[in-house]
């Protein structure tokens, strides 16, 4: 569903939907978690809903990750260095 | 898989004098241990200086320490770091494999505890579909 979004386009539930064999009540459903999750944005023209990534979301929580994972990456290479160093 | 005995990797992790040695992301920071209470509900705080003066500073809690096959320990950056703010957990686990030690080490993070809910609940579900699309990599063996 995050990806169908990824191209930053908005698109419907029915034009959603029509990428997933999922029935429609499910592509809403899971709609509806990420937008309450903030992941989505929802715009309700006349009877169509239209959705859209929030990538801001997205990004900040990727920058974390990237960083944490570079911190634990780097620490554990001293740590195995420390241990080798200080001997058995 | 760390070629130590398992007393010995969890003494780098509970005496600060060796905490200070590695507990860095590259030997270019410089770790200063502020506080460093290693026993459930004690706190710690650490101070990284980058070659250009440029400091980060971080601090938690302790929450579970058993020697020595674990720790956990919450990991919250201090503003005015982009990432301050954000609560975090880290868990370490330490397997013993003869006079081999296996380090698993997890960090979550459960998104802003300073910032309203909203957006908290934002960077959380944001945190945890990167995890899993993670762990799909992983597994995938990519």
């Amino acid at each position: 569903m995050i990806q169908a979004l990824s191209e930053g386009k908005t698109r419907s539930a029915s034009e959603l939907g029509a990428s997933f064999s999922s029935a429609q009540p499910t592509i809403s459903r899971h709609l509806k978690v990420l937008e309450n999750a903030r992941l989505v944005e929802r715009e309700i023209d006349g009877r169509v809903h239209l959705f859209r990534l929030r990538r801001e979301a997205l990004d900040e929580a990727s920058n974390w990750i990237a960083r944490h994972r570079a911190f634990w990456t780097g620490a554990l290479d001293q740590l195995e260095q420390l241990l080798k160093v200080t001997g058995r | 898989m760390l070629n130590a005995p398992a007393a010995k990797v969890f003494a780098a992790f509970a005496d600060p004098a060796l905490v200070a040695q590695w507990l860095r992301p590259s030997a270019d920071l410089e770790l200063t241990v502020l506080q460093f209470d290693f026993r459930p509900g004690g706190g710690y705080r650490f101070s990284y200086e980058r070659p250009d003066g440029q400091r980060t500073r971080v601090g938690g809690t302790f929450k579970l320490i058993e020697a020595p096959v674990q720790i956990v320990f919450s990991w919250l950056i201090e503003p005015p770091d982009e990432h301050a703010g954000i609560d975090s957990q880290v868990s370490v686990q330490l397997v013993a494999h003869a006079s081999l030690t296996e380090l698993i080490v997890r960090h979550d993070g459960f998104g802003r505890v300073d910032a309203d809910q909203r957006h908290a609940q934002g960077w959380r579900g944001a945190l945890e579909l990167l995890q899993q699309q993670l762990q799909r990599e992983v597994s995938d063996g990519n």
